[in-house]
């Protein structure tokens, strides 16, 4: 079993480089982009209302009390993070960052009175988590460090497409089934050189130099299953449950690695001349199993329809634990909790607001034991303004989260790290009835 | 005033078919029949629209108010009415009669031909000829055009008051759906065509804004008293000549306003006083009893009629009245 690709450890004297955990895409938060228009703004607290085509992804069951047909669109302006490991190298934070941008819903919802009597079919095709990352570091004269440089690319998308139908079973009740076909696509290519001096058991200085390539490609598609209902307590209070279970129908994973290591019982101002081949590697593999599974989805919500211009909702969602083969890949089950509010300031000026979590599915690090994953929890925080039309909506704003987590930067040492995170989404969406 | 052109109406409709997916795309530019003339293919695009305008009608009022699902009584419904509208003026369009699950007296004529009629209204019969006298009343809107012709003359702000009021009269009928209601906002051109191409969606006037305004007609406001009257009138001549009881439509609503106790009585035409308090729906949309009556007994009179033997059909109708017996389930 593959577990660490491309890790360096060289018995005697090792190069204190960062772990290849920086060449991951982040699928380990479910909350790194928040779908649908409406339910963007409540921080993704939705299950309870789930009236628009985004019931496709919070719960299908609340299509079947939409009000009219409509299309929306969701899609995120630009977003940023920033991940700052504390005193990671040699004292001085490590900051990794990623930028980008994402269209995360377009769907539409159709009311099918006229032929079927209570049915609403929903569509939608939807982003839960895109990543753009160039990471390119260069460290100098740091220590033992003489240099060091790392260039990451991440490409990594998991989107899909799906169809959502419901049906008022009585004023008050309605059930809904969905059926999506869910693409996860995941590239990194990891390039690092370090170079460092070391002084071995005979008082002599030796440099080091180190190189890495790596090269993953992780791809997989399942077919997802949400099942739904929603209740209506009371007219103007619902409880919606949904459950989302995945089955993987193709996965895999592929690694091309290459290794070089040159050392020198020189100084460095000779290193080119006198520098050795002392270890070299090459290998390429693949794994058919590298994930297991998409984990299964419980969701739990409460929508309070309070007035006309007020909406508060809550949602708990639960999240299976999956495992495969890689042990990079591994999650454990978490739960995430989200609020929300909507509010008319005026007819034509709602504002939502949101708070949500959104933790990490990684496991808890263990300071006892080295080369774990980062483990970070994030608070988010939205807030939308909407200009309203009689028929139509456009949404304006941002949502903020911060994080606080462990990591373990460095292979082969229990050092831990403090890390700080942050994101930043400004999104625009727009919704019309038809 | 901005008078609605139907060639507009249509086109907008049949573009909006396109998205919505809730009805057939069908293209106006081209011709649809080869060597069809240009008169001929409005009148086939009206027919169409008309359809699909009275198929989401019939869709809302089946979702409203349920399907009896009784397809005993249903095959009974429409063997009387194909038969009654075999003898209308309009013999050669297409009806499709099915029976609704509500204990009110009621039923509905939807463009295109669908006719709606409430268990409420079957078990408020006597006899068949007085079910064929509601069934040819209705034959007579859909023949006549009434509702449609009702759509075409309204202007888009017609258009637009008749639709807020089919939603909140949808809203009204649904507390979980009212309690989800969102503020009315003030239209704002920019705002609203921004959000439209922003989000992919196509302007324009739409079937379904048809449809919902047929629905504020059918369920609030009513054809108006002249509509009623007319098909009435029809409706009676379209029953005595397929050959029902002549005054069948009279004793069926004058029963409409006679007490409970008094049911099994001969029914007496009386002036009754206006009620306070709410309409049944049957009482907004229509005219009063004592007019409907009047106006049917001057049909009889000039069909030289008044004193004619129709069929009753009473044997068959008390076994179909055992299928509505009881409380409607919804």
């Amino acid at each position: 079993m593959l577990t660490q690709p491309n890790k360096i450890a060289l018995s005697a004297l090792l190069l204190a480089l960062l772990e290849p955990q920086l060449g991951l895409a982040d699928q380990f938060h479910y909350n790194n982009i928040i779908m649908g228009d409406r339910a963007m703004g409540l921080g993704g607290a939705f299950a309870g209302a789930a009236d628009d085509a985004s019931g496709l992804i919070y719960n299908p069951a609340g299509i079947a009390f939409a009000q009219s047909n409509e299309i929306s669109a969701s899609g995120n302006a630009f977003y940023e993070r920033k991940v700052t490991y504390k005193e990671a190298i040699v004292g001085d934070d490590y900051i990794e960052d990623s930028k980008g941008s994402v269209s995360p819903f377009l769907g539409g919802l159709v009311k099918m009175d006229s032929v079927m009597p209570g049915v609403t079919l929903a569509w939608g095709v939807f982003n839960r988590d895109a990543e753009l990352k160039t990471q390119d570091d260069l460290i100098e004269n740091k220590g033992n460090i003489q240099r060091f440089h790392r260039a990451v690319n991440v490409r990594a998308q998991t989107g899909g497409f799906g169809i959502a139908a419901a049906k008022r079973l009585a004023s008050s009740l309605s059930a809904g089934l969905s059926l999506s076909y869910i693409l996860l696509d995941e590239l990194t290519q990891d390039y690092q050189d370090a170079q460092q001096v070391v002084t071995d058991s005979s008082g002599t200085a030796v440099v080091q130099l180190l190189t890495q390539n790596d090269r993953r490609r992780l791809e997989g598609a399942a077919m997802e299953i949400g099942l739904g209902l929603q209740y209506s307590v009371l007219p103007d209070l619902s409880l919606g449950l949904s459950v989302k279970i995945p089955q993987m129908m193709s996965q895999s994973f592929e690694n091309g690695f290459e290794q070089t290591v040159l050392q020198s019982a020189d100084s460095f101002a000779t290193i080119s001349s006198a520098m050795t081949r002392q270890v070299g590697n090459k290998g390429a593999s693949e794994i058919s199993n590298p994930i297991g599974s998409l984990p299964s989805e419980y969701r739990l919500g409460l929508a309070w329809f309070a007035s006309t211009g007020l909406l508060i909702t809550a949602d708990v969602i639960n999240y299976s634990a999956i495992k495969g083969d890689l042990s990079i890949y591994e999650r454990v089950a978490i739960t995430n909790y989200a609020a929300g509010l909507e509010w008319y300031i005026t007819p034509n000026v709602p504002m939502r607001f949101g708070v949500f979590t959104n933790n990490d599915a990684r496991p808890k690090i263990d300071e006892s034991k080295t080369d774990q994953q980062d483990n970070i929890d994030y608070m988010g925080y939205s807030m939308f303004f909407v200009w309203a039309q009689p028929n139509s909506q456009i949404s304006l704003g941002g949502i903020y989260q911060a994080g606080k987590g462990k990591a373990q930067k460095i292979g082969n040492t229990t050092t831990t790290q403090d890390v700080e995170a942050s994101s930043t989404t400004l999104a625009f969406s727009a919704s019309t009835n038809i | 005033m901005i008078k609605i052109n139907l060639g507009v109406l249509l086109l907008s409709s049949l573009i909006f078919s396109g998205c919505s997916c809730t009805t057939p795309k069908v293209s106006k530019t081209k011709s649809l029949v080869k060597g069809m003339s240009s008169d001929d293919q409005q009148k086939l695009e009206e027919y169409r629209a008309e359809i699909e305008i009275g198929r989401n009608m019939a869709g809302r009022l089946l979702s409203f108010y349920g399907v009896a699902d009784d397809d005993e009584l249903d095959a009974y419904v429409n063997q009387v009415g194909s038969y009654v509208a075999g003898f209308s003026d309009h013999p050669e369009r297409r009806y499709m009669f099915q029976v609704l699950n509500s204990d009110i007296v009621n039923a509905f004529a939807a463009p295109g031909g669908y006719i709606l009629v409430t268990r409420g209204a079957i078990k408020h019969a006597q006899n068949e000829a007085e079910l064929a006298f509601v069934l040819a009343h209705e034959v007579a809107h859909v023949g006549h055009k009434h509702m449609f012709d009702s759509l075409k003359g309204m202007s888009k702000e017609d258009i637009d008051k008749a639709v807020a009021k089919a939603d909140k009269a949808a809203m009204e009928r649904s507390p979980e759906l009212k309690a989800r209601a969102r503020p009315k906002p003030q239209e704002n051109e920019v705002g609203a065509t921004l959000a439209k191409y922003m989000s992919g969606a196509s302007a324009g006037m739409s079937i379904l804004s048809a449809a919902k305004a047929g629905m504020s007609l059918i369920l609030e406001e009513g054809l108006g008293a002249d509509k009623e009257f007319e098909a009435d009138s029809y409706g009676t001549r379209y029953a005595v000549r397929a050959g029902y009881h002549q005054k069948a439509g009279m004793n069926y609503l004058c029963r409409l306003q006679q007490k409970k106790a008094s049911k099994n009585k001969p029914c007496k035409i009386r002036k009754v006083k206006k009620k306070k308090g709410k309409k049944s729906i049957l009482d907004k949309t229509h005219p009063s009893v004592v007019d409907r009556v009047g106006h049917i007994r001057k049909t009889l009179k000039d069909m030289d009629a008044l004193d004619g033997i129709g069929a009753k059909g009473e044997v068959r109708f008390r076994q179909i009245k055992k299928l509505v017996r009881g409380k409607a389930v919804k």
